[in-house]
């Protein structure tokens, strides 16, 4: 996992597959942007081939933080794939997450 | 305060030992303000509601068939159906009237939904659910209603509850529905993956796999997602190395993890849906829902999962697919 910051629009982009064991420093990443940053966070995730459950519940527990001061995790260029399995979690609707799908190929 | 999980079979002969036993318990319901759903038949759904007549507008009603086709898929939709339903008011209790549908099963598909009931004794434990179970004599073969004693703690008929003293342990009718998996592995090892930490690896291997042997892209890009959270799971569990395969079988693209670090999966894991709060299991709970069938058998010796996705011939999922007219 490859985590860059960015600025404008401040956030992250992540590149790589992004297992289980990824979820800590995730979390402290978006945490650190979450801190320094007063409106949405933004997360580029268009070079994810893959995230685990662990992953999913890093953004989803990461969007319900911010929605509590009325800001919002913005998952931008997230697969086609990886936007089924937020849905079949249900978790689509979390306060504060907006998902923004690319169009993608797996290989 | 609510209360507690209330999990009962009823085995019934006639459509008035059927009304017999729902109607109470719906009308009950309906008068403590209680939600109350009934999944059924379509027979049974049609005769209990011209029975209750106007009082019927307040049940939630689905056709079994269509209410959670697989058991993982049933259990999950009663925990949402809860979850819903309690979200509007938390001291209430939840009914369901849940007849499972047994005809045209395969014996493996038998044992998956035996085990199922069994498991909802464990799975819904924490919920306010009052669940009654009916089991038709005149189609149910007798094997199965025998286990529908052991499956649930009680049963009912009419109005009257008893407990069941057939009743068991959970886990232990699990284990006693016998050895699921014909563990097979490879001839060749290089049609095989040794899987020895690398997560990338293996999802390269499933990609490469699955591709071969036709699965979509999509359905591809799924069955990764399947077996990684099965992995994941051993993972978490200590497993450090196992062995991957994937191979055609009867229609589906089949995938087998087996380590012979000794485990003890869960036999009722990845049944409930994942929370933020994460528990033993909850991605599974993934795997469960991606795949068609999936299949965990432990020892002392070993542990397998068997997952199953449905093959490049499987129409049903190709019904979506809009058909431009010609």
């Amino acid at each position: 996992m490859w985590i860059t910051p960015t600025t404008a629009p401040p956030g992250l982009v992540v590149r790589g597959e992004l297992n289980h064991c990824a979820a800590p420093d995730l979390r402290t990443a978006l945490s650190d942007v979450t801190q320094v940053t007063a409106g949405d966070v933004h997360i580029d995730l268009a070079g994810v081939p893959h995230l685990s459950l662990d992953i999913a519940r890093v953004l989803a527990t990461t969007a319900i933080e911010l929605s509590t001061d009325q800001r919002q995790l913005v998952v931008h260029q997230l697969a086609p794939h990886l936007v089924d399995m937020i849905r079949l979690l249900g978790w689509e609707q979390t306060p504060g997450l907006q998902v923004h799908e690319k169009s993608w190929r797996l290989r | 305060m609510s209360a507690p999980f209330r999990h009962q079979g009823c085995v019934y002969g006639s459509d008035a030992e059927f009304l017999a036993m729902a109607v109470p318990f719906v009308e009950e319901g309906l008068r403590r303000a209680e939600p109350v759903l009934v999944t059924t038949t379509a027979a049974n759904l049609d005769l209990l509601h011209r029975e209750m007549g106007s009082k019927a507008a307040g049940i939630d009603y689905a056709e079994s068939a269509y209410f959670g086709r697989r058991p993982p898929q049933r259990a999950t939709a009663f925990y949402r159906y809860w979850a819903r339903k309690i979200a509007q008011d938390s001291t209430k209790s939840v009914r369901i009237l849940a007849e499972p549908i047994w005809t045209g099963r395969s014996p493996r598909d038998v044992a998956a939904w035996k085990r199922m009931e069994a498991g909802l004794n464990v799975i819904l434990a924490d919920t306010s659910i009052w669940m009654i179970c009916p089991y038709d004599t005149r189609i149910v073969p007798p094997d199965i209603i025998a286990d529908s004693r052991r499956t649930h703690p009680e049963c009912v008929v009419g109005t009257q509850s008893a407990v069941s003293p057939d009743f068991v342990v959970p886990e232990l009718f699990a284990a006693s529905c016998g050895p699921a998996i014909d563990v097979a592995l490879p001839a060749d090892p290089e049609e095989g993956h040794r899987f020895d930490g690398d997560l990338v690896a293996l999802r390269r291997y499933v990609i490469d796999r699955a591709a071969r042997f036709g699965l979509p892209e999509d359905r591809t890009a799924m069955f990764t997602i399947a077996a990684g959270e099965a992995i994941t799971y051993l993972i978490k569990m200590g497993v450090r190395e196992a062995t991957a395969w994937i191979r055609p079988e009867a229609g589906q693209v089949v995938c087998t993890l087996h380590t012979t670090d000794p485990q003890q999966a869960h036999p009722f894991a990845g049944f409930r849906p994942p929370q933020l709060r994460e528990r033993p299991g909850d991605g599974l709970w993934l795997t469960n829902q991606i795949c068609e069938r999936v299949t965990i058998q432990t020892s002392d010796e070993a542990c397998t999962i068997e997952m199953a996705m449905p093959g490049p011939g499987a129409e049903e999922l190709l019904q979506n697919n809009p058909v431009h007219p010609r």
